[in-house]
């Protein structure tokens, strides 16, 4: 096991490598960093572009800034910003933010679709089961970031409607933020409530889908029949015998979502005004800010890496006929 | 206690129909017979015919949509309608129930110790964790599963298939029922496994007390086993009796073409099985009639149009047949005319200019193996995988092969069977030694036409996107054949075995099994090969089928001069239509021979086990015999014992010889010498 986790964490280094050589290169081709101040009026002097792009290192040839942005994030030094921020200082607490959003919305989501899909499977082709269906297709068509401005257009309704700030509609926490510990938290979790509803709602659809079917393949198995045939109560075969079975492929859907999620919380905290991964991505993008693009997509791509081989490894503990190696 | 005779279990008039695309299957037409106290039932049929479906009936545990009728009842009270709850309390601890698939009865995740615990508490929530597990331990030692105590906490994976079985036997056992179900407990099994698994079974019968309801497609299984027999054809019972009664004076004409289309491997048989033409009815629709009349010979307008009742014809002999009387006396052959065999293709290699020889005396060889190897790397886990060391598939397999002679190569699973047809056909290169055609060494392209191969699974050997004609003549066109000639030539090949016109343009979900494998022997002709290598082309059919299949090949043999290498692991089928026979054990021939020889005065100890494990379908001959029934399982092919690989489950060495004579067994690799390997082989 210790083994197969070390060579597993070897075989990333040059996956996450290849990644981002591939991004870098192309993300150095998407756009002059310094269009905007070229495009400026009155026109700024060349000495100062010279210099601007010196300290962007755009004087050099692509693979030499490809080097030196490697090296220096070994070193702590995630490059110079266009903006002239520190990325390595502003990328971690939003990164937090970000984590916040996606770990409490992937705990519903998973919540929820547990509920719904073993609910619809048990009693399938019932009234039940095709509301659940229903939703689960409403969702799945919907994008995100409509069902975001939906939920809190009605959230601003309710709150001007009773007069008080029921749900937090803007932003990951009050601005100046409350004193004392609790009502931190509070005021944390409150703002959470929405952004990570529409999020959870997100992932929620594919996956009780997914439990929905596995659970119905899974009853019909032969294990699951000799569970009954042991004379085992009804409740029992299905928590023990089915769920946990049907719950093991779900391990690798979640893992290989989690990327889509951490995309899918760009749009919703966007909607929100988070001060999150998002909004770092989306002011990078728009700045042409190549180190701040590079910075998000290393730390989206290496969490995606680790997850699948969590993935892997929870696949090999739940079910005992997986032999890593 | 109700009627005339005790009964622990009593099925009457069971109906059970399933949802389907095209509205319902009736799997189960009206169902009756009783289970009498410390007996055995056996009950027959081939799929599909509603054997399985009145089993989960009788447990309740028929898939969602089933609907039930009918009546079911244990020790008198009614089963059937009871809700979830009550029936859980029934089974297990009224009824148990033993799966066929071993690997998909036990579920993945959880230990044997666990799961054999969890039966063992069902009914008894009051034992304590370790009590349970103690209890299951015991268990688990009374079916033959040796270290259980170390093996508890090991995963169903980690088992083989013989020992599965006993763990699935033994969750059976836990609450000492009163009724066994054992739903085809040995079938995916290798015959010497299935022996070790039945005496599992009886021992489980004789520390319950528990009468048995054995379901099987197997007759030599029922013959040896069971004291009553119920034989299923579409969804019904057509006959019941005492197992002489039905084995010796067969009074339905299925029961008596059943017997007749089985091969038997003590030889006592006419030449040509009997198959049964068609295939059982669809059971979407109504049946009017008797179910069995579209291929029954016997059959009359009154068959077509009245249903026969099942009434007695001898005391508790029932039969369900107008005429049973007519068949007191009557053999298969006699009942079953044999069918007329198809016209062959034209004859094969007719650019060459010999004729075929079809005396197999002097001919010169056709193939020749010579020393074949086949070693497999087994790469290891660790940080750099290093290579675990080599699977020994095949170790020195040498044999010949004659125009118009079949040589059958049989062996359990892990034997290398499978690896020698590949060898052959050149999909995997031999480590050691080589294949000759005509003497020369094989040249990849050049040999596809003289040997073509026929495959175990007829489903997944043929596209699904391609009719029939366009399969058989996809070999042709490949080889450069114009697209009309091909056709022709496809059409006359299939008409050649058995499908004919219309039939030709169809997929191949729209055939049976038997016509599948058909279409499959029909694009191996094609080329116009002069080697068949059949890798178990029958172990996927139904024994009627079977016997249709083993037929045609037989036919084929003769018409056209073939030589085939007949893969199987059902010795009767290779006793039926092999000439020579060599058996494999863990990759090296261990006997060869003439057929006769080798099964009626078999040399090797592997060889008398093996030939001793197949279950005869004739009760008195199968329950008079002496049976060998080996220990333990086959060893892996990735650590073979060394010396002879057989000697870890040798009954000779382990009771009969010397310490100086294993010595020469655990040293010495007995070579091959007048047909047979092994240091102290019978006379």
């Amino acid at each position: 096991m210790l083994a197969y986790v070390l060579r597993r964490l070897l075989h990333s280094v040059p996956i996450v490598l290849v990644g981002s050589f591939i991004t870098f290169i192309m993300v150095s081709a998407s756009g002059d960093p310094l269009g905007d101040l070229k495009a400026k009026q009155p026109p700024v002097p060349p000495a100062v572009l010279a210099a601007e792009a010196h300290r962007m290192r755009l004087d050099q040839p692509v693979l030499e800034r490809y080097w030196h942005w490697l090296t220096g994030i070994l070193g702590g030094d995630w490059g110079p910003s266009v903006k002239k921020i520190d990325i390595g200082a502003e990328i971690w607490p939003r990164l937090l933010v970000s984590a916040r959003l996606v770990t409490l919305a992937v705990l519903l989501a998973l919540t929820l679709a547990l509920l719904v899909g073993v609910v619809s499977a048990v009693k399938r082709y019932s009234t039940v089961d095709y509301v659940f269906t229903a939703i689960g297709f409403l969702l799945l068509s919907m994008p995100a970031f409509w069902f975001a401005i939906l939920l809190k257009q009605q959230a601003i309704d309710l709150n001007q409607a009773t007069g008080a700030t029921l749900v937090y509609t803007v932003g990951e926490a009050s601005i100046p933020p409350p004193t004392g510990f609790w009502p931190t938290v509070w005021d944390v979790l409150g703002h959470l409530v929405l952004p990570t509803v529409v999020l959870a709602m997100t992932a929620f659809a594919p996956w009780s889908r997914f439990v929905r079917s596995s659970m119905i393949e899974v009853q019909d198995s032969d294990y699951v029949r000799l569970a009954r045939a042991k004379g085992l109560k009804r409740r029992t075969v299905l928590i023990r015998h089915a769920l946990r079975t049907a719950l093991v492929p779900l391990t690798t859907v979640v893992a290989l979502d989690l990327a889509v999620l951490f995309s899918g919380a760009v749009v919703t905290e966007t909607v929100f005004q988070w001060r999150g991964m998002g909004s770092f991505l989306l002011s990078a993008v728009r700045d042409k800010d190549i180190y701040a693009v590079m910075a998000w997509l290393l730390l989206v791509s290496v969490i995606v890496v680790l997850f699948n081989l969590i993935a892997d490894l929870l696949y090999a503990v739940l079910d005992r006929r997986v032999r890593l190696g | 206690m109700s009627g005339v005779v005790a009964e622990v279990l009593g099925v009457r008039d069971l109906t059970v129909s399933f949802p389907d695309e095209r509205g319902r299957v009736t799997a189960v037409r009206g169902v009756s017979w009783s289970l009498r106290p410390g007996e055995v039932l056996g009950v027959v049929g081939e799929s599909g015919c509603g054997k399985s479906a009145t089993a989960l009936a009788v447990m309740g545990l028929l898939p969602l949509g089933a609907e039930v009728g009918g009546s079911v009842r244990v020790h008198d009270r009614e089963l059937l309608g009871l809700r979830d709850d009550e029936l859980a309390a029934v089974r297990g601890r009224s009824v148990a129930m033993v799966f066929q698939d071993s690997l998909s009865a036990l579920n993945p995740v959880y230990s044997v110790g666990f799961q054999v615990a969890e039966a063992v508490r069902a009914h008894h929530p009051e034992l304590g964790r370790d009590e349970a597990v103690e209890r299951a331990i015991e268990l688990l030692e009374v079916v033959g599963i040796p270290n259980a105590r170390e093996r508890i906490a090991d995963y169903p994976h980690e088992f083989s298939g013989g020992m599965r079985q006993r763990v699935v036997i033994a969750i059976a056992m836990a609450d000492d029922p009163d009724v066994i179900i054992a739903d085809e407990p040995t079938t995916a099994l290798d015959v010497t496994i299935q022996a070790q698994v039945l005496d599992a079974l009886r021992t489980a019968r004789e520390q319950t007390g528990a009468a048995t309801v054995l379901i099987t497609h197997d007759l030599g299984v029922v013959a040896g086993q069971a004291d009553r027999v119920v034989v299923m054809y579409a969804g019904k019972v057509v006959e019941s009796g005492t197992v002489e009664e039905v084995f010796y004076s067969p009074r339905m004409p299925y029961t008596l073409g059943l017997l007749g289309s089985l091969p038997r491997l003590d030889g006592r048989q006419q030449a040509r099985l009997t198959p049964i033409a068609g295939t059982p009815p669809p059971l979407d629709r109504p049946i009017t009639g008797c179910a069995f009349a579209p291929r029954c010979p016997l059959a009359t307008d009154l068959c077509r149009t009245e249903e026969p009742p099942l009434a007695s014809v001898d005391g508790e002999h029932l039969a369900a047949c107008h005429f049973s009387a007519d068949l007191v006396g009557k053999r298969p052959q006699d009942v079953f005319p044999p069918r007329p065999a198809p016209p062959p293709p034209d004859a094969p290699v007719a650019e060459q200019a010999t004729p075929i020889i079809t005396t197999p005396t002097v001919a010169a060889p056709i193939v020749t193996a010579a020393s074949l190897v086949k070693h497999y790397r087994v790469r290891g886990g660790g940080l750099f995988r290093r290579d675990r060391g080599e699977l020994h598939a095949v170790c020195d397999v040498s044999f010949e092969l004659s125009a118009g002679e079949t040589l059958g190569l049989v062996g359990e699973s892990g034997s290398g069977k499978s690896t020698i047809a590949k060898l052959l056909m050149s999909l995997e290169d031999p480590t050691g030694g080589r294949v000759l055609l005509d003497g020369e060494p094989l040249s990849r392209r050049g040999h596809a036409r003289d040997l073509q191969i026929v495959f175990q699974d007829p489903t997944n050997s043929l596209d699904p996107r391609m009719t029939a004609a366009e399969l058989v003549a996809e070999p042709l066109r490949v080889n450069g054949t114009g697209r009309r000639e091909a056709r022709a030539r496809a059409l006359e090949l299939l008409r050649s075995v058995g499908l004919s016109g219309a039939r030709s343009e169809r997929y191949p979900h729209e055939f049976s099994g038997g016509q599948r494998q058909r279409i499959g022997i029909a694009r191996a002709l094609a080329l116009r090969p002069r080697v068949l290598v059949l890798d178990e082309p029958v172990s996927a059919l139904d024994v009627s089928v079977q016997a249709d299949v083993i037929n045609l090949l037989e036919d084929l043999r003769d018409a056209l001069g073939l030589a085939y290498l007949f893969i199987a692991h059902d010795l009767s089928v290779v006793r039926h239509i092999a000439d020579r026979v060599a058996v494999l054990y863990l990759g090296r021939v261990v006997e060869t021979g003439d057929r006769d020889a080798v099964f009626d005065r078999p040399r090797h100890p592997y060889t008398r086990a093996l030939v001793s494990a197949v279950p005869l379908p004739d009760p008195r001959a199968e329950r008079a015999r002496e049976r060998i029934v080996l220990t333990g399982d086959v060893p892996s092919p990735a650590h073979p014992p060394s010396g002879c690989r057989f000697r870890t489950r040798c009954p000779k060495y382990l009771a009969e010889l010397t310490d100086a004579q294993r010595a020469r067994c655990s040293g010495e690799v007995p070579a091959l010498l007048g047909g047979v390997a092994c240091h102290w082989a019978e006379p």
